[in-house]
């Protein structure tokens, strides 16, 4: 079963000028453990799909289903516990509460979803341990480096056990260095079973995907 | 979102101490509104409690009546007073001077009385010490007097000793306390000394004393199954000629709460403008906070946080600002009133609704004014909130 699945998609915005269509008729399935790469210009939709998979908005046209469940229809409440408890997100700015450390930042992952805090503290010191940030596990989080942020951020992501993660641009902000050891957590999600939707400009990264899209003009294709 | 919730106090805590300037600054607005309102409670029950006291010492059976106009004392003598025994038999009237006594010994401040012995019956006065002055010091004009305790302690005399008085040596017949000669001195809080003599005593060497047989006022207990204003009413219609202004408590009543409406109306103005310009105050600020943490928003609402999370999130900041400047308000007042209350003439008083009042007030503006951002915040959808380019 997909762990996310778009038929048919479409999104508009309204304009004063009438709707706008940034995405049209798209078909998306990610399965369990696959890697999946979308690339394409500014402009052409991409953060509007990553938006859409990610449950943080809602096609115009078309379905989504969730795990087999479908999301058309769900109130903003359903989706935000759907959200919380399937989908992981990174972001290129990293979205870290700066004055809180790397242990509080990876333990707000858990604010919303009802875990008791005693776990999510606990689950937090392992994810610390595997992403080698136990050494600064107690630094505020605005004095760590590029790269510890955006494992914090993962870490962040993962605490919940989600069954996807979705990142935009994760390695926009790092050095190349920082970049590959984030890109091999990654794919060292995937193959323990984690989906992954990756949104990049960089082409370098394709070879990380294990499946490949291209977006362009609101459309997507899949590529070799 | 619930009180106990383990995870709320971390998030008030960044949100209050991660724009320390903010804060202090919506504290400082709001607590200056609740200082205001704090002071105003504490005025009113100040106003409150007087007249209560005022009305206490005066009598609720008790009618004061004096001349009015320049034609001062035209009125009211012995004939006058032995026209209302007539007028309401059963009533004890007593004819009232009042002067400034001279203080040559150091005794404080003095109020010389002059009235019967129908005056403490009126008052209802129960001598500590000794007796009270009765009928025979007054037909024989007796250099008796009855003196207050902070006097007696400050001349150290007891009843049966003698003690100066405008050139005249008047023996000490009783004591009262000083709460109850300020009935008759108005001086609260036991500053001015009171010295009763019979009014048929002329004191030597005392010039300021009026023409014997006038009085100053007329004190009036009304006879069981009356009122003060029936009886106030008979006198009017009895005297229809005779120019006087009758004090009932009622009247007295009527005129405190003048003065309280009007303190209530000017200070609660101006207490409620503070109010309001520290709800506005917080209100811009909490509405800056969120501009601000539109990413902090995006990413609470992409880990699962449902809208009525972040609304309640910034409803209850509002109201742990307020509530705290609300504290400091209160503790603001509380030490006006410690350090200045004392200097000040207006009364202060401090009770559980100088506490409660303010503090349910500052609950209040935190949810009202804080309702506009929360609303804002929570109405920012999570795709907008973390857009990037795309």
């Amino acid at each position: 079963m997909s762990v996310i699945r778009l038929d048919d998609v479409g999104k508009a915005y309204p304009t004063a000028a009438g709707p706008v269509r940034v995405l049209k008729h798209v078909r998306l399935a990610i399965e369990p453990g696959e890697f999946c790469a979308i690339t394409g210009p500014s402009g052409c939709g991409k953060t509007t799909l990553l938006n859409l998979a990610a449950l943080l908005d809602v096609p115009t046209e078309g379905a989504i289903t969730c795990g087999g469940r479908p999301v058309t229809g769900l109130d903003h409440d359903e989706l935000a516990a759907l959200r919380g408890g399937m989908i992981g997100m990174i972001f290129q700015k990293f979205c870290l509460l700066p004055h809180r450390t790397t242990l509080e930042n990876i333990v707000f992952g858990a604010r919303y979803t009802g875990m008791p805090r005693a776990d999510a503290e606990s689950r937090a010191r392992e994810l610390a341990e595997r992403l080698g940030l136990s050494g600064v596990a107690a630094q505020p989080a605005r004095l760590l480096s590029g790269g510890e942020m955006q494992r914090t951020a993962i870490a962040r992501a993962l605490i919940n056990e989600p069954k996807m993660l979705v990142a935009d641009e994760p390695t926009g902000n790092l050095d190349a260095a920082s970049a590959a050891v984030v890109m091999d957590l990654l794919r060292a999600c995937s193959r323990e079973g984690l989906s992954v939707l990756l949104v990049t400009h960089n082409q370098h990264l394709l070879h990380y995907a294990s499946t490949h899209y291209e977006c362009r003009e609101g459309a997507l294709h899949r590529c070799a | 979102m619930r009180l106990t919730d383990p995870w709320l106090g971390q998030d008030l805590r960044d949100s209050l101490t991660g724009r320390p300037g903010r804060t202090a600054l919506t504290v400082f607005a709001v607590g200056i509104g609740i200082l205001s309102l704090a002071i105003l409670m504490a005025i009113l029950g100040g106003l409150r409690e007087q007249t209560a006291r005022i009305i206490d010492r005066f009598g609720a059976d008790v009618l004061m009546i004096h001349d009015v106009g320049d034609d001062r004392n035209a009125d009211l003598d012995g004939a006058f007073v032995r026209q209302l025994e007539g007028l309401m038999p059963g009533a004890v009237v007593c004819g009232v001077r009042s002067q400034p006594g001279h203080d040559a010994r150091g005794f404080g401040r003095l109020r010389i009385i002059s009235a019967g012995p129908g005056l403490g019956r009126i008052r209802g006065w129960i001598p500590r010490e000794g007796r009270l002055l009765d009928a025979a010091d007054r037909r024989e004009g007796q250099y008796h007097c009855v003196i207050n305790e902070s006097l007696a302690g400050r001349a150290g005399v007891q009843p049966g000793q003698m003690i100066p008085l405008a050139s005249s040596l008047l023996q000490v017949v009783g004591i009262i306390g000083d709460d109850e000669a300020a009935s008759m001195t108005g001086s609260a809080d036991g500053a001015e000394n009171m010295v009763w003599v019979a009014d048929t005593v002329v004191l030597s060497g005392d010039r300021s004393s009026p023409r014997p047989d006038r009085f100053h006022a007329v004190l009036v207990r009304h006879p069981p199954g009356w009122t003060p204003p029936a009886a106030a009413s008979r006198i009017r219609s009895a005297f229809p000629d005779t120019r006087i202004t009758i004090t009932t408590p009622d009247s007295l009543v009527a005129r405190t709460r003048t003065l309280r409406n009007t303190v209530r109306i000017v200070y609660g103005s101006v207490a409620m403008l503070c109010l309001l310009l520290g709800g506005t105050t917080l209100m811009s600020l909490m509405t800056a906070n969120v501009q601000e943490r539109v990413p902090e928003i995006g990413l609470r609402m992409a880990i699962g946080a449902r809208v009525r999370d972040i609304r309640n999130l910034f409803l209850l900041e509002g109201a742990v600002l307020t509530l705290a400047a609300g504290l400091a308000g209160i503790l603001g007042a509380l030490l006006i009133v410690a350090i200045a209350g004392n200097r000040l003439d207006v009364p202060l008083r401090i009770d559980a609704a100088t506490l409660i009042i303010p503090l349910t007030a500052a609950a209040l503006l935190g949810l009202v004014f804080a309702w506009f951002p929360a609303r804002t915040a929570a109405a920012i959808t999570p795709a907008d909130s973390l857009r990037v380019d795309g």
